[in-house]
């Protein structure tokens, strides 16, 4: 992350070393000693917060308020002061200093305020049963510049960076960019908050956001049209289709069999070649008979044939498939971990 | 101390976590050889589940025509991992915490049965 800009402008030069060096570990410090070289450094370059002495030989601290309201109006202003009194606190908030400090000054309680100035501002808030896309959507057309953050039940966090309903950027764990932003719209579930835009987001994406949330939306009812057919089946009794597909997805799996774990009735039974038709060991198989141990998986490994049992403890269902020898195992078991979740899903 | 003792020994000095090992009798019983917190993993509801998960895969294999290599099986909270050496006749059972090293374990189960194949 970039650091943020500090100036730092007091005609005694102690302050505005020892000040420098507290600061400069979190951000950029530059030093001034006095009103001419200090506007003439931000004239220079870029400065979000200005600390800033009072009474300095030449300009004093409020001609320097005055140039920055004129000139720089987003830099925030830290005055401080040795010669502080009520009258002093009213010019300076008067002149539109954010902050004021009496000499001898507590480094940490400048190091706080500045802090809370690059603090992000807003309110957050979780919502329960509002969906992602809807909120993008209602911040897409109020325009809004903030930070959306979005965490999923796994722990995972993201975030969404909209600028004047323009995607800026997004990022996760693991993504930046675009794909970062299909990662989070992806999330089932979770919640969401929003603040203020973090000042110093690169600008990676810079697409429409109501473009991509059209787009978006186009997926997911594909999506959500391939699993209401699936679920129709489940209800109609006609699993058939389903683990059909799953088998052909599998490859090199001339048998799958999936029961139900307590009846054995034998849900689908999908043989290629007899010699893999196991059928009545299958109906019997109960490993977990009268044992507090419940098994989750198991992967055979047999001279000719490796055989992978996946137990769905939660629907009380037993997939069982087979395959040839030599094949690239780890993926099968992979592409079956993938058809879990929808399974589930499928059969209640 | 017997052949098999010392490849007992040898297991449990090498394989990092293991919990227990069995062995699978000619009878197709299991017998325990070693737990070592028989506290937390109660021997009697291990020789339950493992005496009946390896009658159901020997069913599985019965029906299939084919002879188990190597069986793989996670509960929540344990891997077990069968091994055969068919040449002597044994076979046996290392039992780890489910995040345990499988690999490591294989590892040593495939020399110790290269071992026992040798004799």
């Amino acid at each position: 992350m970039n650091k943020r800009n500090i100036l730092i402008v007091d005609d005694e030069k102690n302050i505005v070393m020892s000040l420098s060096d507290f600061l400069e570990a979190d951000y950029n410090c530059y030093k001034a000693y006095n009103v001419d070289e200090a506007i003439q450094i931000m004239t220079d370059s870029p400065v979000d917060v200005v600390i800033s002495d009072i009474r300095m030989p030449g300009k004093t601290g409020f001609d320097l308020i005055r140039w920055l309201k004129e000139n720089k109006p987003k830099t925030k202003t830290i005055m401080m002061t040795a010669y502080g009194s009520d009258s002093v606190k009213r010019a300076i908030r008067k002149e539109g200093a954010i902050f004021y400090f009496e000499k001898p000054i507590d480094y940490s309680e400048i190091r706080n305020i500045i802090e809370h100035i690059f603090s992000p501002k807003g309110f957050t808030a979780d919502l329960a049963g509002m969906d992602l896309i809807d909120m993008m959507q209602i911040l897409g057309f109020s325009g809004k510049d903030c930070t959306v953050i979005v965490r999923n039940r796994l722990g995972e966090t993201g975030k969404v960076f909209l600028k004047n309903s323009v995607l800026l950027n997004a990022e996760t764990d693991f993504n930046t960019g675009l794909d970062a932003f299909y990662d989070i719209i992806k999330w089932e579930s979770g919640s969401f908050s929003v603040s203020a835009l973090e000042g110093d987001v690169k600008p990676e994406i810079s697409f429409s956001l109501e473009h991509l949330l059209l787009e978006i939306s186009r997926i997911r009812d594909e999506s959500l049209r391939e699993y209401e057919t699936a679920k129709e089946m489940a209800v109609a009794g006609d699993y058939s289709d389903f683990f059909k597909e799953m088998k052909d997805n599998l490859e090199e799996c001339p048998a799958l069999y999936v029961k139900k774990g307590k009846t054995g009735s034998v849900i689908v039974s999908l043989v290629d070649d007899q010699k893999y038709s196991i059928e009545s060991a299958i109906k019997d198989y109960n490993p977990d008979k009268a044992s507090k141990i419940k098994l989750d998986e198991m992967l055979m490994t047999l001279e000719n044939s490796y055989i992978i049992i996946q137990q769905l403890n939660s629907i009380d269902v037993i997939i069982t498939a087979i395959f040839k020898k030599p094949c690239n195992i780890g993926l099968k078991y992979l592409t079956i971990s993938k058809y879990k979740p929808l399974i589930e899903g499928m059969i209640k | 101390m017997s052949m098999k003792e010392e490849l007992i020994n040898q297991i449990f000095s090498e394989t990092e976590g293991i919990i227990g090992v069995f062995e699978i009798l000619s009878s197709n019983t299991i017998d325990k050889y070693r737990i070592l917190d028989e506290k937390t993993h109660k021997p009697s509801e291990m020789l339950l589940f493992l005496n009946n998960l390896v009658s159901e895969t020997q069913k599985i294999c019965f029906a299939l025509k084919d002879n188990p290599a190597e069986i793989i099986a996670n509960s929540a909270d344990y891997t077990f991992l069968i091994t055969t050496a068919k040449t002597d006749g044994s076979s046996f059972i290392m039992m780890l915490p489910k995040d345990g090293n499988i690999g490591l374990a294989k590892v040593v189960a495939q020399r110790i049965v290269a071992q026992l194949k040798s004799k």
